[in-house]
Formats: C-alpha cells, sequence, structure tokens
C-alpha cells in the first residue's frame, strides 16, 4: 500500500516535469510550411491517440480507451476509476513546389501531451496540451527594390512559434446514451518573426515576437441513437486573442552596429478566432469496424480580419475515418491491433489572390497494443496532404506527417493485491 | 504503473534527442510575400557648402620646410616662407681649422605644388629676434624680424623628385665670427650661439610665380654647412660643421608662414574664422586651401525631416556626393585622393575626426566612377548623420573637409556646390521603413 502511495506521488511529479518539458518544446517548430505566414500559422497537425489516423474524425466518437479531444462529452465515457495519458510525438517532411522549383522540408518534434480520468461512472476529465497552431517558415532571398533607385535589396524572413491549447475538457453522462460536455481552452503561445535585410554592406534586422493569449470555452453532447449510430455536436465560441509585441531592432551603419529599437510589451491588434461547430456521426455497421464522419464549419468571416495578403474567409473542415479491431478483448495480441483509414479535406480559411488555399489529406494508420488487455497503444499513423496549388504567386505544398501517439491506459487508485 | 514510468522516461530521452535544429534555408515561397521593409532611396535633403578659413592653423610642426610662391586664377597669390633657427649638435672644432666656405644646403622632401618647369628664387635673410614662439606655437601668420638685406638669393629651377638637395652658398663673413668662437671655446651653448646667429627667414621672391617646394627639416638632410680645413704636415684634412635645426627642442624653433593674397577673388570677404562663404555667392562652388587655413563646410539643415517620414525606419546609409570640377586640377594642381573629415560647430570651431565602424572616415575618390572619368569624392556620414539626428536642438553643427597634410601643404581643392549646373552636390540616404504604422 505504502509502495503504491509513493508511485503515485512519483508519477505525479514525472507528470509535471513532462508538461513543463511539453510547453518548452512546443516552441519549437512543428511545420516547415510557407502557409505558416499567415494568420497564427497553420493549424497543427498534432494529434491525441487516434484522430490523426481517422481523418481527424472523432465529434461522435466514443471510446472509453482514448483520449478524443473533439469532443468533450466523450470524457465521460472514460472507464471508471481509468487514467489514460497520451504523449505524441509529430514528424512532418513537406515537398514545396512553385512554378519553376521544388524543396523538401523537414520538421519533427515532440507534440503534445494529454491525460484523462474518470471522476465518478458519470463523469471524466481531461487534462491537455496540444499545438494549436504552428509557425515554421524560411523565405530567404526575396529580392525587393529600393524605391526611388535602380537598386535592389535582399531579405529573409524566417517564423517560428506557434500557439498552445492548454485545455481543460469535462464530459457528463446525463442518460445512458445521451453525454455532454464543456471545455476551457487557455491558448497562448509566441509567434516569432526575424527579418534580415541586406542592402550593401549595411544589414537592418528586425525581431518581432508577437505573443498571444486568450480562453476559449466551448461544449459538445454525444446521443448514441442506438447500438450502431452515435451522432456527436460540438460548439466553440468565438474568442480574441490577446496580442502583444516585443520588438527588437538593430542595424548595422557604416559597420557600426546600433540598436534601433528595443521595445516591449508593444500594442498589437487581438487575433479573433471564429465560432465553430462542429457535427459528427459514428457508426459500428459490422462486427470489428468503426466509421466516422465530421463535418465541421470555421466561422471567420465573421472576424473581419485580413492578413498582409490574404483575407479570412468561413472554412469548412470534413473528415472522414475508419477502424478495424478483430476483437474487443482479443486473447490474440494481433487481434488486438486496430487498424485505420481516413480521410481529410480542409477548405482553408484563407484567400490569397483570390484563390483560396485548402488542402485535403489521406491517412493510415495502426494501433499497436502493448499491454495484455489491448487497451495501451502505441498509434502510428502516416499523412500524405497536399495544400495550396501551383497556381500565379501560390505555391503547392506536400505534406507527409507522421504521428506517434503513445496512449496508455491503466486503473487510477487500484490497490495491489497479493495472494 | 511501472511500465509507466519507463515509458515516461524513454520518451523523456526521445523528446530531448527530437529538437530542430535550424530551419531550413530555403526559397521556394518567397513570391508569397514582400519584404515586410520597405527601403526607400532620398536624395532630397538639403546639402549645404560654404568655405570658411581658420584665422590661423599651427605650421610649427610641420615637418616640412616650405618656400615658394605661385598665382592662381581662383585663389589669388599664394606664399609660403620659412623661418627656422639653426644650432650646432656639438661645440668643438679643431684649433688648427680654417674656415673654407659656407653654405646652406636644402635636401628636397619630395613635396611641390604648381609649376616646376618655371624659375624660382629664394632670399636668405639674416633674423633680428630669436625664433620664439608667443605661445606654444608658430602658426601660418606667424613672422619674425628680419634684416631687409639678404645675404644670399639664389635663382633655381627646382627638381623636387630628381635631385637630393639643393645649395644656397652662403658669404663667409656671416659665419666666421661664430666659427672663430667656438674653435676658441668662446661658444659652448644654444644661447650663446643665438647672441651670433639667431636664424634665418627663407623668403621667396616677391614677384615669383612658379612653385611651392619643400625641403626636409632632418639634421641630416638640411643644414647650414661650415667647409673648413686643417692643415697637416704631409696632407690638408677637409671637414665640415653643421648648424641643424634642433630636433628635439622645448619650443618650436621652427615654421612656415603661409599666406596668400586673394584680392580679386570670392575669399577676400573671409577675413574671420566665423565668417562663412556660401557656395552660390562663389561661382556655385566651395573652395579647399591647405596652409593657409581654408576648408569646405557642408552642413544638412533640413536632416530632422527625416522623422517626417511615416512609419517607424531608420537609416541604413548615408553617402554625400561631390564633385570636384576637372577644369580646376592640373598635373601640377593634384587632385587628391583622399580629404580629412571633421566635425565643426556653429563657430567653425574644428571638432573631431568622423569615425565609423570601419575606422576614420575620409572623403573618398569613388575608383569605380574614375574608370569612366568621373571624379567625385563619397563621404560616408550615416554616423554623422544618426549623431546629429540624436541631439534634441537644432544646432549648426557641420561637417568640414580639407586635404590630410593641412599645416605643410598648400594643395587646394575646388568642389561644386549644392547648386552646379554640372554636378550638384547630394546626399543620398537609404532609409528603411519597417513599421507603416507610426
Amino acid at each position: 500500500m505504502l509502495s503504491t502511495m509513493k508511485k503515485n506521488n512519483f508519477s505525479a511529479i514525472m507528470l509535471i516535469l513532462l508538461f513543463t518539458g511539453g510547453i518548452y518544446s512546443q516552441t519549437n517548430n512543428l511545420t516547415g510550411s510557407p502557409y505558416s505566414l499567415f494568420g497564427l500559422g497553420v493549424q497543427s497537425n498534432s494529434n491525441i491517440g487516434k484522430n490523426s489516423g481517422l481523418g481527424r474524425s472523432g465529434i461522435a466518437l466514443n471510446d472509453p480507451n482514448m483520449i478524443n479531444n473533439y469532443n468533450p462529452a466523450t470524457f465521460s465515457a472514460i472507464s471508471e476509476k481509468s487514467f489514460l495519458l497520451d504523449i505524441g510525438f509529430l514528424g512532418e517532411l513537406n515537398t514545396i513546389e512553385n512554378s519553376s522549383k521544388d524543396e523538401l522540408r523537414l520538421s519533427a518534434n515532440f507534440s503534445n501531451l494529454a491525460m484523462a480520468f474518470s471522476l465518478n461512472e458519470r463523469s471524466g476529465v481531461g487534462l491537455s496540451i496540444v499545438p494549436f497552431t504552428d509557425v515554421g517558415y524560411s523565405l530567404i532571398g526575396i529580392e525587393s527594390n529600393v524605391e526611388g533607385s535602380q537598386d535592389s535589396f535582399i531579405s529573409n524572413v524566417t517564423g517560428s512559434g506557434g500557439l498552445n491549447d492548454f485545455k481543460l475538457n469535462y464530459g457528463y453522462r446525463l442518460f445512458d446514451n445521451f453525454r455532454v460536455g464543456v471545455s476551457a481552452s487557455y491558448l497562448f503561445g509566441s509567434i516569432r518573426e526575424t527579418e534580415s535585410v541586406l542592402i550593401n554592406t549595411s544589414f537592418l534586422t528586425i525581431e518581432e515576437e508577437n505573443y498571444y493569449r486568450g480562453f476559449r470555452f466551448g461544449f459538445g453532447f454525444q446521443f448514441d441513437m442506438n447500438n450502431k449510430y452515435s451522432i456527436g455536436l460540438t460548439t466553440d465560441f468565438p474568442t480574441s486573442l490577446n496580442g502583444t509585441q516585443d520588438r527588437f531592432v538593430n542595424k548595422s551603419l557604416d559597420f557600426v552596429g546600433v540598436i534601433v529599437e528595443d521595445e516591449e510589451n508593444l500594442n498589437i491588434s487581438n487575433f479573433k478566432l471564429p465560432l465553430e461547430i462542429g457535427f459528427g456521426v459514428s457508426s459500428k455497421p459490422i462486427n470489428g469496424f468503426t466509421f466516422n464522419a465530421d463535418y465541421k464549419r470555421n466561422f471567420w468571416s465573421f472576424t473581419n480580419q485580413r492578413d498582409d495578403i490574404g483575407r479570412f474567409i468561413d472554412q469548412s473542415l470534413i473528415s472522414l475515418g475508419a477502424q478495424y479491431r478483430a476483437r474487443e478483448r482479443g486473447l490474440k495480441y494481433w487481434q488486438n491491433i486496430e487498424f485505420r483509414a481516413g480521410l481529410n479535406y480542409d477548405s482553408g480559411y484563407l484567400k490569397v489572390n483570390n484563390k483560396v488555399i485548402d488542402n485535403y489529406s489521406f491517412s493510415a494508420g495502426i494501433g499497436l497494443p502493448i499491454n495484455r488487455r489491448g487497451t495501451s497503444m502505441l498509434n502510428i499513423s502516416f499523412t500524405n496532404g497536399q495544400r495550396g496549388a501551383v497556381e500565379g504567386i501560390l505555391i503547392e505544398e506536400n505534406f507527409n506527417l507522421i504521428n506517434i501517439n503513445l496512449s496508455l491506459k491503466d486503473i487510477w487508485f487500484r490497490k495491489i493485491k497479493f495472494n | 504503473m511501472k511500465s509507466f514510468l519507463f515509458l515516461f522516461c524513454l520518451f523523456l530521452f526521445v523528446v530531448s534527442c527530437s529538437e530542430r535544429e535550424d530551419i531550413p534555408t530555403l526559397e521556394v515561397g518567397q513570391d508569397f510575400t514582400n519584404s515586410n521593409v520597405r527601403i526607400i532611396s532620398i536624395d532630397t535633403f538639403t546639402v549645404e557648402l560654404s568655405t570658411y578659413k581658420f584665422d590661423s592653423i599651427i605650421t610649427s610642426s610641420s615637418n616640412r620646410i616650405l618656400i615658394g610662391q605661385y598665382r592662381d586664377s581662383i585663389f589669388g597669390i599664394t606664399r609660403s616662407e620659412s623661418y627656422m633657427e639653426l644650432l650646432p649638435t656639438n661645440y668643438s672644432i679643431d684649433d688648427d681649422a680654417e674656415l673654407d666656405s659656407i653654405a646652406l644646403i636644402l635636401n628636397y622632401d619630395g613635396y611641390s605644388y604648381s609649376d616646376t618647369t618655371k624659375t624660382s628664387s629664394i632670399n636668405v635673410h639674416l633674423l633680428k629676434d630669436e625664433v620664439r614662439p608667443n605661445e606654444d606655437a608658430f602658426f601660418n601668420t606667424s613672422s619674425i624680424a628680419f634684416d631687409e638685406i639678404p645675404i644670399s638669393t639664389i635663382n633655381f629651377l627646382p627638381e623636387p623628385t630628381d635631385e637630393d638637395s639643393l645649395y644656397i652658398p652662403i658669404p663667409i663673413v656671416v659665419g666666421q665670427e661664430l666659427f672663430d668662437k667656438i674653435q676658441k671655446g668662446d661658444v659652448n651653448d644654444e644661447n650663446e650661439v643665438r647672441n651670433e646667429l639667431k636664424g634665418f627667414a627663407l623668403q621667396p621672391g616677391n614677384t615669383d610665380d612658379s612653385s611651392i617646394i619643400g625641403f626636409s627639416v632632418d639634421g641630416t638632410q638640411s643644414y647650414l654647412r661650415f667647409f673648413y680645413t686643417i692643415r697637416g704636415e704631409f696632407e690638408d684634412n677637409e671637414q665640415t660643421f653643421d648648424l641643424v635645426i634642433n630636433s628635439t627642442p622645448s619650443f618650436p624653433t621652427y615654421f612656415n608662414n603661409i599666406q596668400s593674397n586673394t584680392e580679386g577673388t570670392f575669399f577676400n570677404a573671409l577675413t574671420d574664422q566665423e565668417i562663412n562663404l556660401p557656395s552660390d555667392e562663389a561661382n556655385n562652388r566651395s573652395y579647399i586651401q591647405a596652409g593657409v587655413g581654408m576648408v569646405t563646410r557642408i552642413q544638412f539643415p533640413t536632416i530632422k525631416k527625416i522623422s517626417e517620414i511615416p512609419g517607424t525606419g531608420t537609416i541604413l546609409d548615408a553617402t554625400l556626393k561631390i564633385k570636384p570640377p576637372p577644369s580646376t586640377f592640373t598635373d601640377f594642381l593634384p587632385i587628391k585622393d583622399s580629404l580629412s573629415v571633421n566635425n565643426s560647430d556653429q563657430n567653425n570651431i574644428i571638432g573631431s575626426q568622423l569615425f565609423n565602424g570601419a575606422g576614420e572616415v575620409f572623403a573618398n575618390i569613388n575608383e569605380n566612377d574614375r574608370e569612366f572619368n568621373e571624379i567625385t569624392y563619397e563621404v560616408e556620414v550615416g554616423v554623422h548623420l544618426e549623431n546629429e539626428l540624436s541631439e534634441a536642438p537644432e544646432i549648426d553643427n557641420a561637417i568640414i573637409l580639407f586635404p590630410l597634410d593641412f599645416n605643410n601643404t598648400v594643395d587646394r581643392i575646388v568642389l561644386e556646390g549644392e547648386n552646379s549646373n554640372d554636378f550638384a552636390a547630394k546626399l543620398i540616404i537609404t532609409y528603411a521603413i519597417y513599421d507603416e504604422e507610426e
């Protein structure tokens, strides 16, 4: 008994350590997409548990062995006295192409950490930290004209960072077939953009770090229509992220280094996040198969925001996912392996030169059990997708993702009994 | 639970290995965006050139004897006279020595200005007073009374590069007494020498229009030489005894008086250092003349308006371009590749030299332009402007341009002013706006 207590204390400390490490690690790049130049970056491809293998679907999905951040109502489904933990890793290989060139960009990092546990037989909570948006671009050798002269200058722009979503989910089972949930997110992070300008023997470097923070609330419910069909609905309320900027500008003038500006907490416009409404269906028509279909609409146009080049438009997301597992609790190892496939279409929220930057992706995943009951898994998924199009100034980006999630389940507060 | 912890640790390990290195440096995607920085080139800030003349400049540490006179259609008559005290380095002459002759030997140091193909003359006068400065130094305006009648006059064609030295015979009577007294031991120190021989004034001919020549002040090269003979039983022994410019004096013992007769030129008005001669009152040009102390003053009166450019920005480069009119320099009156650049305040008091990160700032002739026969001076004034902008009140600070050897040459330069029809002096500023909002 004593030793169990100690172990619990120890694991609590480990968790805190991991969370701290997680927050730190999130500041590293999780994307190499030049499209992350716009807005707050590209929507993160990090996912908890199984969602990435399922084409990012899961609004109606209800699995007691996984953390499903797509709908807070699912947290009520966590089996009693269970404890779930999920650690994610994301690798991204981007092939970027414009009309004349193509290039490879690789980025990889630790991506998320989540845990959830049941409070009682009717309710459960989850706490997660997941990248919300990722920024990672590097535009080298942008040539611009010096106004009022024949000369030109070269600038290099790099961006990194992104926002994190520290999210608390609470799910409650109102009826046996009806679950509700609420979520509260603290979105925070910083996006650093550095532009270096080189002209003759002089340079100018502008380092801007934009900090955003704000809360966002949402709710969701899931309803099991019968044994085979469930539906779900989620709503995330619009919010405004408070922005401040630290700016450091330095230059060389006639070979003398000069700090032009070193300011902190400059006011920048807040970034508004739209109302997001999602609807999903999940079904288990045949033994072993699970199918999910989600539709989500993000009402960006109501935020009335503009970026330097593009403007924000309403975004539609369609996600389809399928999973096969031979047995719910197979005795043989292979029977507990989960096979997943998914399809995702994202209409995009940015219009550049009257062209919408949409993206679509296919994913395939596998869940390898790492305990005998097949409740803890190593989830691996591959996603291949495409963003943008080779047209005009736009570029086409092929992205290959590998998501690795270690999804663990154990029984919480279980007394170890000795014979 | 144990397996949990193990996996935690394993993952921590993995995490720590998976940090990304640098963002790859790639090109695709750059069409996407323009630079967030706008860079503009502006040449509309006012540049004001004027000329002023220092009341005096120090010439007693100039390391050169400068003698000559020439006439110039722009600058008038420029004249340099030289004053010096000559002393022996020892006081022993053989009792049997007999003085044969005396000569003033001046070694060319290679500097000449204006036409060396014309005959020059030098009149050697004896000084009436000792060479003693009123203050710590002599100036280009200093002079010492001398006997009106020269002890020697020489007319010569200067050979500043082909010959070693100029030989000026001095009448033996000038030095006989001093020689005898040293020989007898009656003259044993500098003061006793000064009682006998106070020094010399070397004057160019009053009507000369030839060249101004530089001679060395080194005691081994320029000296008053006594040639004497010691008669021996079998053969005569010829020896010399020299008087030289003291190389380590406690006060200066030589200087050049360099002045010009500016009658009929623009410079007649420059009677005081605080008077500026604006280029638009001087044929749209500004002027520089070393030795006599004339410099070009450049001011940027409207530079503070740079803050009125919308947005937040900063200067990345500021280059001043000024052209010397080609008709104003020749092989005899050569152009200088570099000019010194100093600060100057509103009262025309000279300040420190301009510096930037590469060292001293000079006005340099752009070598690329020279290939196209277009000779212009360029001055990097970025750091200067930055300092000006950071000064709160508007002060009439300026920069001044003058030749590197300002105190011991008579180099002169003419520059096109801001309203020149040929090539107006201009300031080209490269300005970066990094935030369009104020």
